[in-house]
Parts: structure tokens; C-alpha cells; sequence
């Protein structure tokens, strides 16, 4: 081989490590832009305005709190674990904790974020590979993911260690399985969400057909984790029956089951655990193998469709052939109402998160009916609880139904359209009823539908129908009011995608998760007898009470101005 | 004071923006019945701002703003009812067809059903996007977008129509056909308030024009007016002067 060609080949292999070098920086200046995007890190650096750097600041450390809670609970989980004699079975219970939060999170996230994404055009012009491209999408949703993982996995871990003073090699596999673990339900959803992306592509009405397939495959999912992880040991004889104090050693026993239920669930774990718990390095590295194989896998597979997929999304449908018809008047109201119905419905990602609630309850309803409320507490062996389910069930339903805040992100929505809003005629009160009426329209058939389906299968008498019927729409009205008091003090306009809105924004967290989190205590006081009243009456109390709150609330927010 | 046919009424407008220098400082106008007012100035002079106020979009807290009499502050709902406004860039509903754009908007107006099929029949032709109606927002082009922006904006005949930089993105047609529309509504009295970078434009199309030079205004009059003060000749010799003499 002359100097010449030896010459050429290091200049190749040069060339061939910088644009190998090039590729990784350019995969990292991606995910680094979208990080400072969705973090507003610039908004800490060059804010001007100091009421928006100000919000900014307690808005991140009202996250960092809740996160730390979140960290506390789970520690405080493990601690439970291993005071029951469950220690060894923390490490597999925090890893299939962690990949279910991960798969719920991102399973809606894949159309906004991996596919579909505003700024699409743009990158795509660059001279940047599409593997680069989808490298840093999926990057990004990675380190979300794995910092989410970290919250729930890490506080576990040091509760397991101190109870069983592991080896240095547990310390290692931990943290390495911490950054493994979000890999593969990731990779799961982005998966799910390519296919359901592809599918509903070839439709005409291509976010309509996206926002059925989704539903349609979590709840399949949720179905089928139901039937494989259904205990055959009843929660009851975990309590002992004369005092109701917990059974340590019922609980150490059911140790095999839990491990077999998590393994069912999800195979990987059984090979983290072997090699966490168990020492097994071949096993842990079969996990890191399948984790990482299986990324790469889903990168050359859906690098070789992704332009497709993204034109085909991205193309809209133009027949040019409209011929002026009759139209008719409307109010201002019913105007604003459709517009905001219509926003919702053609998006996916708001119909998919906003909806589900709906569809989980009435799903719920045409269970008990068709399968029945003994059977299904057979099943659970707490059917000797039959009373409280049929005093509980009404905030059960609610619990579902105010899932759907749709009132807390209407306002911020709007995005760039803003203008439109605040240069129209439109009094404040009239556009906040449409979000209202929007938000009921889903709401109130919703949880009359389910009342009176649960009101059949648990044969509640007269007042119990009352109740179950009045209690959802009396919360579906006070959260949906209270949404318009979030949305009115939090909106913000500049967001770059409806999933940081819908998903990741402060509104809408205390929108779903507070009304959540309110309706349940109300169904605890009322139901564990802490009141010298019955369930009922203190049911009614509650449901009068909230009515007085919604419409002290509504009063006040009505005329509100519209939030700059 | 007031006169009768005052439709837009700018009285010691100013607008600091948080933690920075005046936007706009200080700026009077007024704008009659049937004027075509353009409102020019370079990058960043303060023309965006001073519209943005003018329609209700923005908040300010010195200085005076009537449209028809009606403070945009105190009254803005009755000044909202009676103004159009089209911004730079008008970002639509894109989740709606275009037919369904306009009756909404219609409808916030309450624009009987025969008005609003006569005028957006009339208007759609003159833009050539009657055909594409029925198509969702979000598969226009710049140009088409602007084409229903401005017939959402003239559909209900406001009395003070309100134009940021409206001949961007227009092809020629559709550019001649906003003139004569334009040209109608000032005939009709209302009255047109517009901002342009197209001096030449500005210069055949307006009767009225202000000039506004890093957020102070270096000029407010009629045309006739403002090119005999200045010995330029041409609007853009005029502008030109302004701003080189900083």
C-alpha cells in the first residue's frame, strides 16, 4: 500500500470520526435547545419582566416540592415493604412502578413530541440525519423519563439498602438499572405511538382516528394488566378480622405471589431482580442488552418510515371545491362553544388525556352491570365491604369523571390566537361559559350515564340514587369552575406544544390531580365513619357545600378580565 | 377636542414595556371619517405596539385612546364592536374550515345569516378562496390566510378597520383587490388605519399619514401636507431623512 492511499484512508477514517463526532454534538445541541425550551431555563437568565420571571421561580419550586413528596412517599412505601417482611421484593416493585409511570407518561406524549412536532420543517431542512433527528426526540423524552425513574427508584433503593446492607455491586447495578429502566417502556410507547401514528395517518381525519386508537389500546391495556395480575390472595386476609390490624405474617407470605404477579406483569423484572437482589450478573447484563437492543431496534426501524409518517401528518387534504350554502346565525355564546369543542376534539393529544376519564368511568358502569358488583368483589374478596362500595361508588365516579378538566388549559389553549380573543367583542363571562359548557358537555351525560348504570348494578335504594346521581355532577360542576379560577390566574400563551400543556403544566396538574385528590378525601370522610352522621348525610353536606363553593367561585371569576 | 367625524382619536400615548426603554413615547393622532391613514416607521419603531393598544390587545397606562368617541380603556367592548383588526402575521383557528372561521366570527359580530352569505360571497370571489372554504385553516397558505383575515375583518363593515402590515404575502391580485376594498369602506365613512414599509404604496394610497421614528412621531398630517413641508419629493426621500438624521 503506497503513502498516498494510506494517506486517503486516515483522511477517511477522519472524516468518518467527524462526522461520527458531529452527528453526537448535533444530537445533543438538539435535545439541549428543547431542554431550555421546555424548562424556560432563559426565561431565569434574560427575563426582563419580573412578575413572569417571578411566576416562573414559584412555579419550579412548587414542582421541586411535589417531587419531593413524591420521593418521600416512595420512600416511605419501601419502608412499608420491608416493615411488612417485604424487603426483597422492593427493588422489582420500584422497577415495574417506574416503567408503568413511564409508559403512562409518554404513551400520549409520541404524537407533539416524536412525531408531528412544530418545529418539524425546520429541522428537517437542516443538514442533520433523521436518525440524529429522531435520536434527539427520543433523547428527550429519555432523560424526562429517567428523571422521573430516578424520583421513584432512588429513595426505594436506599430504603432496601439499609435494611439489607448490600454489596458495592449492588450500589452500581441500582444506579445503572435506574437509567435502564425507563428504556424499554419508552421505547413501548414510542412503539405504540408510531403505529397508532402511522395507522391514523392514512385517515382523512387523521387526529380523530389517533384519538380512538389510543383509548382504544390503553384501555386494552389496563384490561389485560388487570387479568394478569389479579391476586388469588384476598386483601382480607391480610387484616386480622377481630382488631383490623395488619397480618405481618399474611403479608410476608404473599412475598412469592407479588413476585410472580410482577414478573407476569412485566418479564423484565424478573431479570433486574435476578441481578439486583440476586447478584446475577449475566442476568442484569440480559436486561441492559434487551433494554438497549431493543432501542436500537426501534431507531433503524422507524428511521426508515419517519419522513413518510411525518409528511403523511403533516399533508392536509385540500379539495378546493366548496360552493357557498345557506348559512345561519348563531349566538355568540354557542359560537365560542363549538370553536372550543372542536379545538379539543381535533387534537389528539387533549381528547386522549382530556377524555379518558370519561371513557374509564363508563367502561367502569357497563362492567359492573354486565359482570356484576358481587362477582367483581368476589374477585377481590372484599365483598364483605359491599356497604361502603355502595356509598363510595358516587365518588368513585366522580373521581373519573373530573379526570376531564378541560376548563384549566381552555383559556392558555388559545396560544398564539390570543389576539383573536381579546381583539373580538367578546365579554369575558361569555367566553368562560363556553369553556364551561365545553367542559359539562363531556361531564354531565358522563357521570349520568355511569350514576344510574351503578345505581342499577349495586340496587342503591331511593336516597342512594339520589346521591349517586347528584354527587358527580355536583363535583363535575365545582371542578369545572374551579378550572376557570386555575386557567385565569396560571394561562400562559407562548407554549411550543399542547403536551406541555396538557401533560406538564401546573394547570393542569392541580386541575385533574386536585380535583382528584379532593373528591377522594371527601369519599374517605364521609365513608370511614370519622363523622358522628351517616354516609349519606355527610355525602349531602359535602355535595351542598361544593354547590355553594362553584357558585361563589363562578360569581367571582365571571366577569373577571381576561388573563394578559 | 372632539369632532363629530373623529374616529380614532390617539391623544399622549405612551407604552413602557417592563424593565426596558419607551416604546412609543408620547404619540398624538387623530384619524376622520373616510380617512385612509397609514402609519409608517422602521423595524421596531413602535407601530406594532401603538395598534396593538388601538384594538385592545395590549395594555397601556398613559395617554388616552377613543374610537368613535369610545375610550378603548373604560368602554372596550363597545370599541371592539365597532373596529376590525388584522395583525402582521394572523395566526387563525387552524382546526377550523374557513366557512366555519367566518361564521364564527360572524356570529361574535351577530351578523344576520343573509348579510353574512351576500358579504362573504362577495369578498371570497374578490380573493379568489371561495373554493377553498370548505378546507381546514390549517392547509392555507400565508397568502390564503391573510385573504380570510381580511374578510373576517370587513364582513361586519367596522367603522375603524385596523391593518398591520396587510399587503404582506398578498400575490398582486389580491393586493389590487384590498385596495379596492379599502378604497370602499373609506368611501362608505369608515375610516382605515394601517401600517406599511411599502412608502410607495403608502404614498398613493393614503390621504393621511404618520410617521414614527424610534417611538416618537416625526410626522402626522395629510399627504399633500407632508410632502410639500419637506423638499424631498417622495415619501421614501422623506423617510429616508428621518431616519438618517438621528
Amino acid at each position: 500500500m503506497n503513502s498516498k492511499e494510506e494517506t486517503g484512508r486516515d483522511l477517511l477514517n477522519m472524516s468518518n470520526i467527524e462526522v461520527k463526532t458531529r452527528q453526537k454534538n448535533l444530537c445533543w445541541l438538539l435535545v439541549k435547545n428543547r431542554l431550555i425550551t421546555q424548562l424556560g431555563l432563559n426565561i431565569f437568565r434574560y427575563e426582563k419582566d419580573s412578575h413572569k420571571r417571578n411566576n416562573k421561580i414559584a412555579t419550579t419550586a412548587a414542582i421541586i416540592f411535589v417531587l419531593i413528596m413524591v420521593a418521600v412517599y416512595c420512600g416511605g412505601m419501601a419502608y412499608s415493604y420491608a416493615y411488612l417482611g417485604l424487603v426483597n421484593q422492593i427493588p422489582g416493585i420500584s422497577m415495574v412502578i417506574g416503567s408503568l409511570i413511564t409508559l403512562f407518561f409518554t404513551i400520549f406524549r409520541t404524537n407533539g413530541e416524536l412525531f408531528g412536532f412544530k418545529d418539524y420543517d425546520m429541522v428537517l431542512s437542516l443538514p442533520i440525519p433523521v436518525r440524529t433527528i429522531i435520536n434527539s426526540r427520543f433523547l428527550n423524552m429519555y432523560l424526562w423519563n429517567a428523571f422521573i425513574t430516578f424520583i421513584i427508584m432512588f429513595p426505594m433503593g436506599i430504603v432496601y439498602a439499609s435494611f439489607v446492607k448490600p454489596s458495592i455491586g449492588f450500589y452500581i447495578m441500582w444506579l445503572v438499572g435506574i437509567l435502564l429502566t425507563c428504556l424499554i417502556p419508552t421505547t413501548l410507547a414510542a412503539v405504540f405511538g408510531a403505529v397508532i401514528t402511522a395507522i391514523s395517518s392514512k385517515f382523512r381525519y387523521a387526529s380523530a382516528a389517533a384519538t380512538v386508537l389510543s383509548i382504544v389500546f390503553v384501555v386494552s391495556f389496563m384490561v389485560f394488566s388487570m387479568n394478569i395480575t389479579t391476586s388469588d390472595t384476598g386483601l382480607a386476609k391480610l387484616f386480622d378480622q377481630e382488631t383490623g390490624n395488619i397480618d405481618v405474617e399474611a403479608f410476608s407470605a404473599m412475598a412469592p405471589v407479588i413476585s410472580d404477579s410482577l414478573n407476569r406483569m412485566y418479564p423484565p423484572a424478573k431479570l433486574f431482580v435476578q441481578g439486583v437482589v440476586g447478584g446475577n450478573i449475566g442476568s442484569f447484563l440480559l436486561f441492559t442488552g434487551i433494554s438497549v437492543g431493543w432501542y436500537i431496534l426501534f431507531v433503524f426501524l422507524l428511521s426508515l418510515g419517519y419522513r413518510k409518517i411525518n409528511t403523511a401528518l403533516t399533508s392536509h387534504m385540500s379539495r378546493a371545491d366548496y360552493k357557498m350554502e345557506t348559512l345561519r346565525q348563531g349566538s355568540m355564546l354557542f359560537a365560542l362553544y363549538k370553536k372550543t369543542i372542536m379545538r379539543i376534539l381535533k387534537s389528539t393529544v387533549c381528547a386522549t388525556n382530556l377524555l379518558i376519564g370519561c371513557v374509564l368511568a363508563v367502561l367502569l358502569a357497563i362492567t359492573m352491570l354486565i359482570v356484576g358488583p358481587e362477582k367483581v368483589m368476589k374477585g377481590l374478596e372484599v365483598s364483605d365491604y359491599m356497604f361502603i362500595v355502595k356509598n363510595a361508588a358516587c365518588y368513585v365516579i366522580a373521581v373519573m369523571v373530573c379526570m376531564t378538566n378541560i376548563t384549566a388549559i381552555s383559556l392558555a389553549l388559545e396560544g398564539k390566537n390570543i389576539w383573536l380573543i381579546k381583539s373580538l367583542p367578546i365579554p369575558p363571562k361569555i367566553l368562560y361559559d363556553s369553556y364551561l359548557l365545553t367542559n359539562l358537555t363531556f361531564t354531565i351525560p358522563t357521570s349520568i350515564v355511569c350514576s344510574i348504570l351503578f345505581s342499577i348494578s349495586l340496587k342503591t335504594g331511593f336516597i342512594g340514587t339520589v346521591l349517586m346521581i347528584l354527587t358527580p355532577l355536583v363535583f363535575s360542576l365545582f371542578t369545572a369552575v374551579a378550572g376557570i379560577f386555575i386557567g385565569n390566574r396560571m394561562a400562559y400563551y407562548d407554549w411550543q406544544e399542547e403536551t406541555q400543556l396538557v401533560k406538564q403544566s401546573m394547570m393542569s396538574v392541580i386541575g385533574i390531580l386536585g380535583g382528584m385528590l379532593l373528591i377522594s378525601v371527601c369519599g374517605i370522610i364521609a365513608n370511614s365513619g370519622v363523622l358522628p352522621i351517616s354516609a349519606n348525610m355527610t355525602t349531602f353536606i359535602i355535595n351542598i357545600l361544593f354547590l355553594v363553593f362553584a357558585a361563589v367561585i363562578y360569581l367571582n371569576e365571571s366577569n373577571r378580565p381576561i388573563k394578559e | 377636542m372632539r369632532k363629530m367625524c373623529d374616529m380614532l382619536i390617539i391623544n399622549n400615548f405612551s407604552k413602557t414595556y417592563k424593565g426596558d426603554k419607551k416604546a412609543v413615547d408620547n404619540i398624538s393622532l387623530q384619524v376622520e371619517a373616510g380617512d385612509l391613514f397609514g402609519f409608517i416607521g422602521h423595524n421596531g419603531a413602535g407601530k406594532s405596539t401603538t395598534i396593538k393598544a388601538v384594538v385592545g390587545v395590549l395594555e397601556y397606562e398613559e395617554g388616552e385612546i377613543l374610537i368613535d368617541g369610545h375610550s378603548v380603556k373604560k368602554e372596550p367592548l363597545e370599541c371592539k364592536r365597532i373596529t376590525a383588526y388584522i395583525p402582521d402575521n394572523p395566526d387563525l383557528y387552524e382546526h377550523l374550515t374557513g366557512i366555519q372561521y367566518l361564521n364564527f366570527i360572524a356570529d361574535i359580530f351577530g351578523i344576520p345569516a343573509t348579510i353574512r352569505e351576500t358579504k362573504i360571497k362577495k369578498y371570497a370571489d374578490a380573493f379568489e378562496i371561495t373554493g377553498n372554504l370548505g378546507d381546514l385553516v390549517s392547509s392555507y397558505s400565508h397568502g390564503m390566510k391573510q385573504k380570510l383575515a381580511i374578510i373576517s375583518a370587513v364582513i361586519h363593515e367596522p367603522k375603524l378597520l385596523v391593518l398591520d402590515e396587510p399587503f404582506v404575502g398578498l400575490d398582486p391580485k389580491a393586493s389590487i383587490a384590498l385596495k379596492e376594498i379599502m378604497h370602499e369602506l373609506c368611501a362608505l365613512g369608515n375610516a382605515i388605519f394601517f401600517s406599511t414599509h411599502a412608502l410607495d404604496l403608502a404614498e398613493k394610497l393614503c390621504n393621511k399619514v404618520a410617521m414614527i421614528h424610534h417611538g416618537k412621531l416625526a410626522f402626522s398630517g395629510t399627504m399633500e401636507d407632508m410632502l410639500k413641508a419637506k423638499e424631498g419629493g417622495s415619501l421614501e426621500g422623506i423617510f429616508m431623512d428621518v431616519v438618517n438624521h438621528e
